[in-house]
C-alpha cells in the first residue's frame, strides 16, 4: 500500500515518538519506589498448584523462595541475606523425608525487579518465601503472592506502610521505620544536640519514609528541619543538591537511602567543603558505603536496627563465619536466618503426609502456623508477631548507631 | 546572590559535557542525516574504558599516587580509544549497510545498538557502579562562599579545548572540509573526488573521540560509572543538539551550554529533583515550535 505524501511525516513522527517511548521504558534500569503495576497474575496455573493446597510429590523437594538483590548497587546487602537464609536451611535438615530446597531470585530492590521474581517463584512452586529485599519491593510484589497466598517473610523491609497494605500473608523479622525514623531524631538531637538539620532522600518508599519519620519526630522534639531535599536513585551527579545544602549550612545532613548514592552524596559534599556531620541509616550499613566514599565517610554516624541481645546472636556470627569466610556484618542477615527458620518451622509443623507418601501442605495454615510463632533466642532476638505482620519490638529498645571511625563502622551506641 | 554564580559555575560545567556530546550527534547528522542514538553509549564505554585503566594502574602500580597527570591523560586517551573503536565497528556493521534504506531504518538500528552496549554492560557489571579510585587531586578555590572544585574547573577546561580543536580541525583542514562537503551535498562531493566512505567513518570517529574523553571526565567528576550513565546525558545533549540546530556545530555548542544553565538554574527555581525534566520540556517545545534550533536552518521536506 502506497501511502500518499500527505501521511508519511505524521507516521514518521508517530512511530519515532513510539520508539522514544520505548526507549524511556526499556532504559530506566534502577526503577525505585513503589510503582504498584502488578504483572499478570497466574490464575493458578503454577506448577504444584497455588491457592489453598500444595503438594510435593515424593521424592521431590520443598522449595523455599529467597527475594532478595543479587545485581544492582544493592547486592552488597542482599547476598548476605541470601546466603543467611541458606545456612537456615542447611542447618535444618529435612522435613518429613523431603530435602528442603532454596529457589534465591533477584528482586533488583525494585517494584518492578520484584514482582517478576514473584511471578518466577510462584510459577516455580514455592511453598513460602523470605523476601523480598526492599520496601518498595514488597508495596509492589505482595499483590502477586497474595493471589496466591504464598507465605512471606521478609528479613529486611522496614518501611511503615508494607504492613499497612492489608496482606494477610506477610509478615517480618525486620524493624519498622517509624521506630527508626524516631531513634534517629532521638539521638541527633539529645545525644548530639544539634537542632539544624537538613534531610536528603533518594525518593524510594523506605528512603522518603524514613526521612518523613525523622522529620516529624525531630521536629516534635525541637529540632528545625531546614529543608528536605531529594535525589534519585541511580543519579550520579549531585552537584544540585550539594550547593543547596553549602548554601543552607546545616549542622548536620541526615540521609535515607542506600549505599550508591549515600556514597557519592559525601564523596562530593566533601569535595565542595561541606563540614558538617553526615549520618544515614541502614540502607549505607555496609563497609562497601566507606569505600565507596574513598574517605570521605569518615565520621559519619549509621543508624542500624536494634542490636540483638541474645547469644544465639553471637552463635549465628560465628555459624556465618565458618560456613562463608567472612563477616555477617550487613544489616539483615541475623533477621534472614530467623525468617527461614520460622518458615521451617511452619512447615514442619503444618505439613502432612498423605497414603500415596506425598507431602501436602494447606496454605492458610502455613500463614497461621508462621505468623503465630514466638521464636524463642532467635540470631536476631525473640521474634513474635503482630496482628499485622509487623516485629513485635520489646519496648524500650534502641537502635545502634555505629560510626565510621578510620575506615570501618564501630559501634558508638 | 552567592548561590546564582554557584549555579551558574554548574551550568557551565555541565554544558560543556552536553555541548562535547551534542557535537558528536551534529556532525553525524550533518553527514549522514541520522541522528546516532547510541552516541550517548560511546560517552559511557569511554568512561568504562578510562575507570579500567585507571583501575589497573591502581591494583598494579603506585602511578596513580606518584604520577596523577599521566594516568589521568592515559585514562582519557584510552575513553577515547574504546569509543573511537566501537563508533567504527558501529558504523560498518549498523550503518553503513542501511545508507540507502529509508530513513527510519538506521534510527531503528542506532536505538538497537544503544540498548545492546547498555545492556551489555549492565550484566558484565552486574548491574553494580564501578567506583573510580581517587586521582584527581580533591580540593578547591574558594572565593568567599563560592566554592570551585579542581576537578570542575578541569572539566570547563577540557570541554573547552576540545570544541576548539574540534572547530579548527572542521575549519582548517582537509578532512574537515571533507566532513563539511559530505555534509552539504554528499553526491556531488563524490564527484569531486571525496571518499565519503572514509569521510564518514572520520566523522564517526571524531564524534567518538570527544564523547569518550567526556565520559572519562565526567565518571571522575561523578566518583562512579554505570551502565546507565549513558542514556540521560545521551538524550539532553541531543535535546542540546536539536536545541542548537542539528547539523550546526556552534549550534551544538550553543545548545550544550544553553541547556547546562537551563538545568542548574532550574534546581533552584523549581526544585532539585525536577531537573531531568527541564531537558525533555524544552526538546517538546523545541520540535513544536523551532524544530531546526537557534542556528540551523529550515529545511524544506524534499520528496
Amino acid at each position: 500500500m502506497q501511502l500518499g505524501k500527505k501521511w508519511q511525516w505524521p507516521l514518521m513522527a508517530v512511530a519515532l515518538a513510539g520508539l522514544a517511548l520505548v526507549a524511556m521504558a526499556c532504559g530506566d534500569d534502577d526503577d525505585d519506589g513503589g510503582d504498584a503495576t502488578p504483572a499478570a497474575t497466574s490464575e493458578g496455573t503454577a506448577a504444584t498448584g497455588g491457592g489453598d493446597t500444595i503438594t510435593i510429590k515424593a521424592g521431590e523437594a520443598i522449595k523455599i523462595g529467597i527475594s532478595t538483590t543479587l545485581t544492582t548497587d544493592n547486592a552488597e546487602l542482599g547476598i548476605p541475606i541470601r546466603d543467611a537464609a541458606l545456612l537456615a536451611i542447611k542447618e535444618y535438615g529435612d522435613i518429613e523425608g523431603f530435602t528442603i530446597e532454596a529457589d534465591p531470585q533477584d528482586d533488583q530492590c525494585s517494584g518492578p525487579g520484584s514482582e517478576s521474581a514473584a511471578e518466577k517463584l510462584i510459577s516455580d512452586g514455592v511453598v513460602a518465601v523470605v523476601g523480598p529485599m526492599c520496601s518498595g519491593g514488597a508495596v509492589a510484589a505482595l499483590d502477586n503472592y497474595g493471589a496466591q497466598n504464598v507465605l512471606v517473610i521478609s528479613a529486611s523491609t522496614t518501611n511503615g506502610s508494607v504492613v499497612q497494605q492489608g496482606a494477610t500473608n506477610f509478615a517480618r523479622t525486620a524493624w519498622n521505620d517509624d521506630t527508626q525514623g524516631a531513634e534517629m531524631a532521638k539521638y541527633v538531637f539529645n545525644t548530639l544536640s544539634l537542632t539544624k538539620v537538613l534531610t536528603v532522600n533518594d525518593q524510594s518508599t523506605y528512603g522518603k519514609g524514613l526521612m518523613d519519620v525523622f522529620k516529624a519526630a525531630f521536629t516534635e522534639l525541637g529540632g528545625t528541619v531546614s529543608s528536605e531535599q531529594a535525589v534519585t536513585v541511580g543519579e550520579q551527579d549531585f552537584s544540585a543538591v550539594v550547593t543547596t545544602i553549602t548554601g543552607d549550612d546545616p549542622e548536620i545532613v541526615v540521609f535515607g537511602g542506600f549505599i550508591a548514592e549515600g556514597a557519592a552524596l559525601v564523596r562530593q559534599l566533601k569535595d565542595a567543603g561541606y563540614s558538617g556531620a553526615f549520618m544515614g541509616a541502614d540502607g549505607i550499613a555496609d563497609q562497601d558505603f566507606i569505600d565507596q566514599a574513598g574517605g570521605a565517610a569518615e565520621g559519619a554516624y549509621v543508624s542500624r536496627g536494634p542490636q540483638p541481645e541474645s547469644s544465639s546472636y553471637e552463635d549465628f556470627l560465628a555459624k556465618y563465619q565458618a560456613e562463608y569466610g567472612a563477616d555477617a556484618g550487613t544489616q539483615f542477615t541475623e533477621h534472614s536466618y530467623d525468617a527461614m527458620t520460622i518458615v521451617l518451622n511452619a512447615i514442619k509443623q503444618v505439613a502432612k503426609v498423605d497414603a500415596d507418601g506425598n507431602l501436602t501442605i494447606n496454605r492458610a495454615d502455613l500463614i497461621a502456623a508462621a505468623k503465630g510463632t514466638t521464636l524463642e533466642n532467635g540470631a536476631s532476638g525473640t521474634v513474635q508477631f503482630l496482628e499485622d505482620g509487623d516485629r513485635d519490638i520489646s519496648a524500650g529498645a534502641v537502635n545502634r548507631i555505629d560510626q565510621v571511625t578510620d575506615g570501618v563502622l564501630t559501634q558508638v551506641r | 546572590m552567592e548561590q546564582w554564580i554557584q549555579l551558574t559555575i554548574d551550568g557551565i560545567t555541565l554544558g560543556g559535557v552536553y555541548a562535547v556530546i551534542a557535537l558528536g550527534y551534529t556532525l553525524v547528522y550533518g553527514v549522514l542525516r541520522m541522528i546516532n542514538f547510541a552516541h550517548g553509549e560511546l560517552f559511557m564505554m569511554g568512561a568504562f574504558g578510562g575507570f579500567y585503566t585507571l583501575d589497573a594502574f591502581e591494583n598494579h602500580t603506585n602511578m596513580n599516587d606518584s604520577l596523577p597527570s599521566l594516568t589521568i591523560a592515559v585514562a582519557i586517551f584510552a575513553g577515547m580509544a574504546t569509543s573511537v573503536v566501537l563508533a567504527v565497528i558501529m558504523e560498518r556493521l549498523a550503518y553503513r549497510p542501511l545508507r540507502h534504506a529509508p530513513r527510519l531504518a538506521p534510527l531503528i538500528s542506532a536505538i538497537g545498538v544503544s540498548i545492546l552496549l547498555r545492556n551489555f554492560m549492565l550484566r558484565w557489571t552486574n548491574a553494580r557502579r564501578q567506583v573510580f579510585p581517587q586521582v584527581f587531586p580533591r580540593g578547591s578555590i574558594e572565593i568567599g562562599d563560592i566554592n570551585v572544585t579542581y576537578i570542575r574547573i578541569f572539566l570547563v577546561a577540557l570541554s573547552v579545548l576540545f570544541m576548539l580543536l574540534l572547530y579548527i580541525f572542521i575549519q582548517r583542514t582537509k578532512t574537515g572540509t571533507a566532513m563539511r562537503a559530505v555534509a552539504e551535498d554528499r553526491d556531488t562531493a563524490a564527484l569531486m573526488g571525496i571518499d565519503v566512505d572514509r569521510t564518514i567513518v572520520l566523522t564517526f570517529v571524531s564524534g567518538a573521540a570527544l564523547a569518550g574523553a567526556a565520559g572519562v571526565c565526567y565518571a571522575m567528576y561523578t566518583t562512579n560509572a554505570a551502565a546507565g550513565m549513558g542514556f540521560l546525558p545521551g538524550i539532553k545533549a541531543f535535546t542540546a543538539a536539536v536545541l542548537g540546530g542539528i547539523g550546526s556545530v556552534p549550534g551544538a555548542m550553543f545548545g550544550g551550554y544553553f541547556l547546562g544553565l537551563s538545568e542548574s538554574y532550574s534546581t533552584k527555581l523549581i526544585g532539585a529533583q525536577y531537573k531531568d525534566v527541564v531537558a525533555f520540556v524544552l526538546l517538546v517545545l523545541v520540535l513544536i515550535f523551532r524544530p531546526w534550533g537557534f542556528f540551523g536552518k529550515r529545511e524544506d521536506r524534499r520528496a
